[in-house]
């Protein structure tokens, strides 16, 4: 995979950031990890140490995506039920390293660093969860709710702010 | 089911329905159970505290018929494969089919060929994912070991880093294959009407046959780490061979001509519970031995085998229900069409007893033998000289109106049918995915483990696991929707009194 190494003007190498966006294009509000992951590539077009990935993968395959990074930010639909449509729920770090038990199908993210730990590949050792509560991620359909649409530029916002502070 | 336990099952139903549907109206407006799409299972406890009946509600996709409407039929391969992040190759696959039967074209002999080749890639790739991490940490870790070991981390501690990395790079290198002719793995563009839009170059065969030769050694020493940790494990036996997990149901499976087992093409073949065939029909008939039944307290429609009827959840050759998936298709089957994979066919069920295996759990034994299998045709497809063909498409000529495709896919029978106007823009199309195929199985597969855990009010600790046990060995697919953080499946497990109200709740 192509990854943006170059060293910053004090010579260490600078912190490779990857932006993950996950979603499904067709699924509603799913599709919202997609859509601001786009929007946030524009951004940081200047960033030469961030990188930007949309998937509709999940679990284990996300691992080939994010070995050689030093910071990993993902963004991806969430729904708690306690949050207004469109708030962006924040999950960092060591709540991730907690395993969760096994699931029928899908390896939850922290599982997916700590087996990448294990097999001592070289995952991210910040990671930062950017979860955005939706309304309707079961419908079939290209575009997003009223409401989250509505939302969109204040997560916007905050994502990219998070991805620049990552890079900083 | 004597008719005194079939009565109270029913009554037990009808109030457990009441309830459901009590539930669920209070449920709209409480915010919290806006997780209702997700997996959960309701327990219900009659007034002695034991199970009066225990429920599994899985999400259905919505909307998907109406997003169809008016698109070009070539389009919903990709459409199909989208809507899934689990398995795209399998919607892909038979949407493929599917449109090969719309417009009455046959694929070329070698468009055949790599579709094959691309479709037991996706099985050998899925089926590893499962036998080392999803279903892995039940039986290769232990179903009663500690809950933070029973995780991808505690397969890798057991089975040791260089076989952890091995299953790694091996999938990455069949996903490679895949990616090869069909681009993005997660949205496969691969399948025209009678015939694929890529082949494979001379030059690029080196590479892929030495993956072949690594995909058979694999699943061969994948067979040997089940054998050691597994069989060799009488307490782990046993467990599969429990009456909790074991329902002697009617099978449904794709076989070929000598009825060897086939994931891309074939017959539909229906064994009885005693094993006997009682069908065998192209996919274009399915609806004649298909149908689906609707219960107010869930989503999914539960199929059924349509000659005999819903009679509800019960076993036996009167009951229409029938269960899919890799234990099905080997019991449908009279053998493999491979070497490697019938001699570890017939182990299997001289093991466990002859034919049919009505055991769930044997699921997971027969998963690593369909790995075998399909890793043996990966290398034989490989070394057929016409996989380098370029004779890759027959173009269609026929005005299209309706096209049936099916496949097995890793969790079972998926059938797609599409109708359309003459200019092939889609009027209809519906999809029976596996796991509403197994629905009525998994439900009661779930009761029945919930029955033997829970006593006079006593909830196991380790409930949830066993419960859980039961459909994981189905590798049941919530699909499509759930892979929303967290990231996996948030089950929750809610018991109810005989009042109906919520004395625990488990979530995982």
């Amino acid at each position: 995979m192509l990854q943006k190494s170059e060293a910053s003007q004090d010579g260490r190498p600078k912190t490779k950031v990857l932006l993950l966006g996950l979603g499904n294009d067709i699924l509603s509000d799913d599709a919202i990890g997609l859509r601001i992951a786009a929007a946030v590539r524009e951004r940081v077009a200047d960033q030469n140490n961030v990188t930007v990935l949309e998937s509709g993968e999940m679990g284990l395959a996300l691992l080939d995506l994010i070995v050689g990074f030093n910071v990993l930010v993902i963004v991806d639909s969430v729904q708690t039920g306690k949050a207004p449509v469109g708030y962006v729920h924040q999950i960092e770090g060591d709540q991730l390293r907690a395993l969760p038990s096994v699931s029928p199908h899908f390896l939850g993210i922290g599982e997916m660093l700590a087996l990448g730990d294990k097999l001592e590949l070289q995952v991210p050792t910040r990671v930062n969860i950017l979860g955005v509560e939706v309304g309707d991620p079961f419908t079939v359909g290209g575009s997003l709710s009223p409401e989250l649409e509505a939302a969109v530029p204040k997560i916007l916002e905050k994502v990219t702010a998070v991805v620049l502070d990552a890079a900083a | 089911m004597t008719p005194a336990t079939q009565q109270a099952w029913n009554e037990a139903g009808r109030n457990a329905n009441l309830a459901a549907m009590a539930q669920r109206r209070r449920v709209t407006i409480d915010p919290i159970t806006r997780l209702e799409g997700h997996g959960k299972i309701d327990i219900f406890l009659d007034d002695k505290g034991d199970v009066e009946r225990a429920y599994l509600q899985i999400p259905e996709l919505r909307g998907f018929e109406v997003f169809s409407l008016g698109r070009p039929a070539e389009e919903m391969p990709q459409i199909t494969s989208r809507i899934c992040g689990v398995c795209p190759t399998a919607h892909h696959m038979a949407g493929t089919k599917a449109l090969d039967d719309l417009y009455k074209v046959e694929p070329t002999s070698a468009a055949r060929k790599i579709r094959e080749l691309v479709y037991n890639t996706f099985m050998m790739e899925d089926h590893a994912l499962h036998v080392y991490i999803l279903g892995g940490p039940d039986f290769i870790v232990g179903p009663d070991a500690p809950k933070e070991q029973r995780n991808v981390v505690g397969v890798v501690q057991k089975v040791g880093v260089e076989v952890g990395k091995k299953v790694i790079s091996m999938r990455r290198r069949l996903r490679e294959l895949i990616a090869y002719f069909g681009g993005k793995v997660i949205h496969p563009v691969l399948g025209l009407p009678g015939g694929v839009s890529k082949g494979l170059k001379a030059e690029d065969l080196p590479k892929f046959q030495e993956l072949a030769k690594d995909t058979l050694d694999f699943a061969l020493f994948t067979l040997q780490v089940f054998k050691d940790i597994v069989l060799r494990n009488a307490h782990y036996v046993n467990l599969i061979t429990s009456d909790t997990y074991t329902h002697k149901t009617s099978y449904m499976g794709l076989v070929d001509s000598n009825n060897k087992v086939n994931f891309y093409d074939g017959l539909l073949r229906v064994v009885d519970p005693a094993g006997k065939e009682y069908a065998k029909f192209p996919a274009q008939r399915y609806r004649e031995f298909v149908a689906e039944h609707v219960e107010p307290w869930s989503y999914v429609k539960f199929c059924y085998l349509k000659p005999l009827g819903w009679h509800g959840f019960d076993e036996g050759a009167q009951s229409g229900v029938y269960a899919v998936a890799p234990l099905a298709r080997l019991n449908v089957s009279d053998g493999m069409a491979t070497p490697h994979a019938q001699k570890a066919y017939e182990d299997f069920f001289n093991t466990l007893g002859g034919k049919p295996v009505h055991h769930t759990l044997a699921n997971h034994w027969a998963r690593v033998v369909e790995m075998i299998h399909a890793a043996e045709r990966i290398v034989e497809l490989l070394h057929d000289p016409e996989i380098t063909s370029t004779d890759i498409r027959t173009i269609p000529t026929a005005k299209p109106t309706v096209g049936i495709g099916v496949v097995e896919a890793p969790r079972g029978t998926l059938f797609h049918q599409y109708e359309t106007d003459e200019e092939g823009l889609i009027t209809k199309a519906n999809l029976i995915v596996a796991t509403q195929n197994n629905a009525a199985r998994i439900a009661m597969s779930v009761d029945k483990a919930a029955r033997g855990l829970i006593s006079k009010g006593q909830v196991n600790d380790g409930l949830l696991n066993m419960v859980e046990m039961a459909f994981r060995a189905y590798d049941p697919c919530f699909g499509c929707a759930t892979h929303s953080l967290p990231g996996h499946l948030p089950l929750s497990v809610n018991i109810y009194d005989r009042e109906r109200k919520l004395i625990r709740n488990l979530v995982q």
